[in-house]
């Protein structure tokens, strides 16, 4: 009779704290406060249940957080783009290796260039069970609508892979190294130089005001590395911009060089013949275009370490360094604290370039 | 020669039992994909994509190419049938086939289309085969400067579509326009027209506009109609209804030819494509002189002009793809991206580092379309009957399809708001004499227009120099001045020629 009556108590215990954790979801303003509460009556639960003290510490514990329903995993690009594929990738591993037990479900929506589907991951009603595909190249697009979000609203929970940036030149055209371009310059002649709106120009920039040369190069957006590249080869422009994925099969063909790596350090072959911006005398210009996962804002501390967690392991496995091989990326996985610095850091260089 | 050796070994590839299979099944999902409105050959060599990862590189990527090529079959069908383009390289398509079907002939219509389709892409083939690798580095002679000029020569041409009232052809063009621009620029990142709807800040999706626009305002059209009159002569149909006669043919030949040819050469141009190939050719067609019926009454070379153009493209479009490795059209960018995951470096050393994978590819677009065409003629006599469906049962079906059309093209709800938005300003159009055309045409065109413009002079600093400067550019501008005057200079030749006679 007694242990009837003790898990009924129990069982009571729970059902409110399900309650209170559906109150929380549906009220999205209060998300804050909510999720304090939440914690509580997990604690509550816990500790009711009389298990050892180990259980009632902070719920930040990695095993705290079990995913329960099925995983949205939120994509701002069309199925086969690249965010897409990292995400599959990502998705694929965890399946395949059994590192998560649920389905993952990867819901493409390119509407609003991507907004609406970041306000959706934001106000989701299952925030742990919610996750967004998130580029530097994502950031510029949310940054520049005015839906009011920044990565303040969000949960960031890893970076995974990051793509670094060279200025390419034609084998055959007027510039063929770092030192034509600054002759050239210092003639007087202004520079046509081509590349995608994201990290491209961003990295250009931060180049151009390096060398204090702002005011002599014309930068021309294309939609795509293969847009400036292919615009290069046609001799419609003098440099494009190009990560070593995009532009590798023409440095091999002998089509286009490197001009100069925006990196600290040089790329592998064949794009090694490029010098950084440190040998040329200069300082360190990067801007890495990552890749990575953010969670709504209302995502609990557990679920958050918890798939910051599962991600690290995505990393590690040989699936991943395949997937980054073929597609010529660095690695950068990042844990919750410096994702969030990463991610903070790229948003202040944007809104301070405008 | 040596070409023709490659292309023989090409075809040792492609016809290994297995790979006919895989462009076979291929071809027979591309006409589905094809068919569903919505559905283009983007989204469904997309979605089939993990299909192909059971075979080898080879076989998966002739099964995809098979699937891209196959849709622009299936196009034709619903846009003939139920005037519901399939995806957007079959608008014009529907501009004739459908009245033509209305009148009777749905076999004659989808013969002809399907017929065009593969000469048109047979045309688009022996050009990639040969002058592939030329053509491709002609594409890229194409920059902003060219691009401008030559959307400017295409721009005018939108005066040969206008029907009836001038002004109201202008004002639909201008609409056009007006709609492309909405959006964040290309060029600048700046916000344009979307008074804070977040939802049109990527511009309004082409593919719901135009199964609203088409589609969605046949519904409201057959709304206001009684049951339709012909009922009675349709239901009779049967296969002798498909076939065309010898003077049929023959009209066909013009329009077929040049679209395959002219579709081939748009399709090698990088950032063109099928569709601006399919309006470009149907437009020139509608000037021809030879034309036996009006193009957009059911003219069998309207819809043979639209037909050969997107495929011939179909086909060029795989030549900067194998040669250079860029895509020239959303789907190829797919396919680029499957070639990559099998570990295949698409790009200017495809042909030497790989050539069984590149050679069996295109004769394996050879064999798909052949195959494509058998199995197309097979289906018009069982499809073509679609057209005898009453009403009370076209309607409700049609709105389904453009409402899952709508959703499937975008995944999302918006997508169907923009369908039902494009299907009232559809029907406004047809209701008041507006043609569809122009406006079509101009939100397509003025896109590349714009971005190459300021590009171009982004590049001359601000000078508009530069579009004489570059010889191919100073061609079309030539060609452009020509066009613009040539009524004035016809009307002073005509005036002329009667005082002489007088």
């Amino acid at each position: 009779m007694k242990k009837k009556q003790v898990a009924f108590v129990m069982a009571g215990i729970l059902a409110m704290g399900t309650v209170l954790t559906g109150c929380g979801n549906t009220a999205k303003p209060a998300a804050e406060d909510t999720g304090t509460l939440q914690e509580e009556t997990t604690a509550d639960a816990e500790a009711s249940e009389g298990e050892t003290a180990e259980n009632t510490e902070p719920a930040a514990s990695a095993s705290s957080f079990v995913p329960e329903n099925t995983i949205t995993f939120n994509v701002s690009s069309k199925a086969g783009g690249n965010s897409d594929l990292i995400i599959r990738t990502i998705t694929d591993i965890c399946t395949r290796e059994g590192l998560v037990d649920k389905t993952f479900v990867v819901n493409n929506n390119t509407d609003g260039g991507g907004n609406i589907v970041r306000i959706e991951t934001q106000s989701t009603d299952d925030p742990d069970h919610t996750l967004l595909c998130f580029s530097s190249g994502d950031m510029q697009s949310m940054l520049d609508s005015d839906i009011g979000l920044k990565v303040d609203n969000f949960a960031p929970i890893a970076t995974m892979a990051a793509d670094k940036q060279l200025i390419f030149a034609k084998a055959d055209g007027k510039y063929k190294s770092f030192e034509d371009i600054m002759a050239a310059i210092e003639a007087g002649t202004k520079i046509n130089v081509g590349g995608t709106k994201s990290n491209e120009h961003t990295v250009f920039n931060l180049f151009a005001e390096e060398i204090q040369k702002t005011d002599m190069f014309n930068y021309m957006f294309y939609e795509s590395s293969a847009e400036s590249i292919t615009a290069l080869l046609g001799d419609h422009i003098d440099l494009a911009m190009g990560s070593p994925a995009a532009a590798i099969s023409y440095v091999e063909s002998g089509d286009i060089i490197p001009v100069v790596a925006l990196s600290d350090e040089r790329f592998m072959a064949p794009l090694d013949a490029a010098p950084t911006m440190e040998e040329l005398g200069y300082g360190v210009v990067e801007s890495p275009m990552w890749r990575g996962v953010i969670a709504p804002g209302s995502m609990s501390e557990e679920a958050q370490q918890y798939w910051s967690d599962i991600f690290g392991k995505v990393c590690e496995t040989e699936a991943w360094q395949e997937y980054l091989s073929t597609y010529l990326l660095s690695p950068y996985y990042n844990d919750l604290e410096s994702t969030r610095e990463i991610m903070l850091e790229t948003q202040a260089d944007y809104l301070a370039g405008e | 020669m040596e070409t023709l050796s490659y292309l023989f070994s090409g075809f040792q590839t492609a016809l290994t039992f297995q790979n006919i299979g895989a462009a076979a099944m291929g071809a027979i999902l591309g006409i589905i994909v094809g068919a569903m409105p919505g559905i283009g050959s983007l989204v469904g060599v997309a979605l089939l994509l993990p299909l192909t990862y059971a075979f080898n590189p080879t076989t998966a990527i002739i099964m995809l190419g098979a699937i891209y090529y196959a849709n622009m079959f299936g196009g034709a069908f619903s846009s003939i049938l139920i005037n519901v383009p399939g995806d957007a390289p079959a608008i014009m398509t529907a501009l004739d086939g459908y009245p033509l079907a209305r009148k009777g002939k749905p076999g004659k219509a989808l013969m002809a289309a399907n017929m065009a389709s593969f000469a048109g892409g047979l045309l688009g083939m022996v050009v990639l085969t040969f002058f592939g690798p030329v053509l491709a580095q002609f594409g890229l002679k194409f920059g902003p400067a060219e691009m401008t000029t030559l959307m400017l020569v295409a721009l005018s041409s939108i005066s040969w579509l206008i029907e009836g009232d001038v002004m109201k052809g202008l004002a639909a063009t201008c609409i056009g326009i007006l709609i492309s621009t909405i959006g964040i620029s290309t060029n600048t990142s700046a916000a344009r027209y979307t008074f804070g709807v977040v939802h049109l800040l990527s511009g309004v999706n082409f593919i719901p506009l135009v199964v609203g626009f088409i589609g969605m305002a046949q519904v409201f059209n057959l709304m206001g109609q009684q049951e339709r009159e012909n009922d009675l002569v349709v239901s009779k149909l049967g296969i002798k209804d498909c076939k065309m006669s010898k003077e049929d043919i023959s009209r066909m030949v013009e329009p077929t030819v040049r679209g395959g040819l002219f579709g081939s050469v748009i399709g090698f141009i990088p950032g063109a494509g099928a569709t601006m190939a399919s309006i470009v050719n149907y437009t020139i067609q509608k000037k021809s002189k030879r034309n036996k019926e009006k193009l957009g009454s059911g003219a069998i070379e309207g819809i043979a002009a639209s037909e050969a153009a997107n495929n011939g493209a179909a086909a060029g479009a795989f030549g900067p793809l194998l040669a250079l490795g860029i895509p020239g059209s959303g789907t190829t960018a797919v396919l680029l991206g499957g070639l990559m995951m099998w570990g295949l470096q698409p790009g200017p050393r495809l042909f030497t580092d790989s050539p069984d994978f590149a050679w069996g590819l295109i004769s394996s677009l050879y064999v798909s379309n052949l195959i494509a065409l058998v199995l197309a003629l097979v289906m018009i006599p069982f499809i073509m009957k679609v057209i005898c469906i009453p009403n009370r049962i076209l309607i409700p079906t049609i709105t389904v399809v453009c409402f899952v059309g709508a959703y499937a093209s975008t995944t999302s709800m918006w997508g169907v708001l923009i369908m039902m938005i494009g299907g009232i300003l559809g029907y406004v159009f047809q209701r008041y004499g507006y043609s569809a055309s122009p406006m079509l045409l101009a939100s397509i065109l003025s896109v590349t227009f714009e971005v190459n413009l300021r590009r171009a002079l982004n590049i001359s600093g601000g000078s508009p120099a530069i579009f004489v400067q570059k010889p191919l550019s100073l061609i079309f501008l030539l060609i452009f001045v020509g066009l613009l005057f040539s009524p004035m200079i016809k009307k002073a030749y005509k005036k002329a020629h009667a005082e002489k006679a007088a």
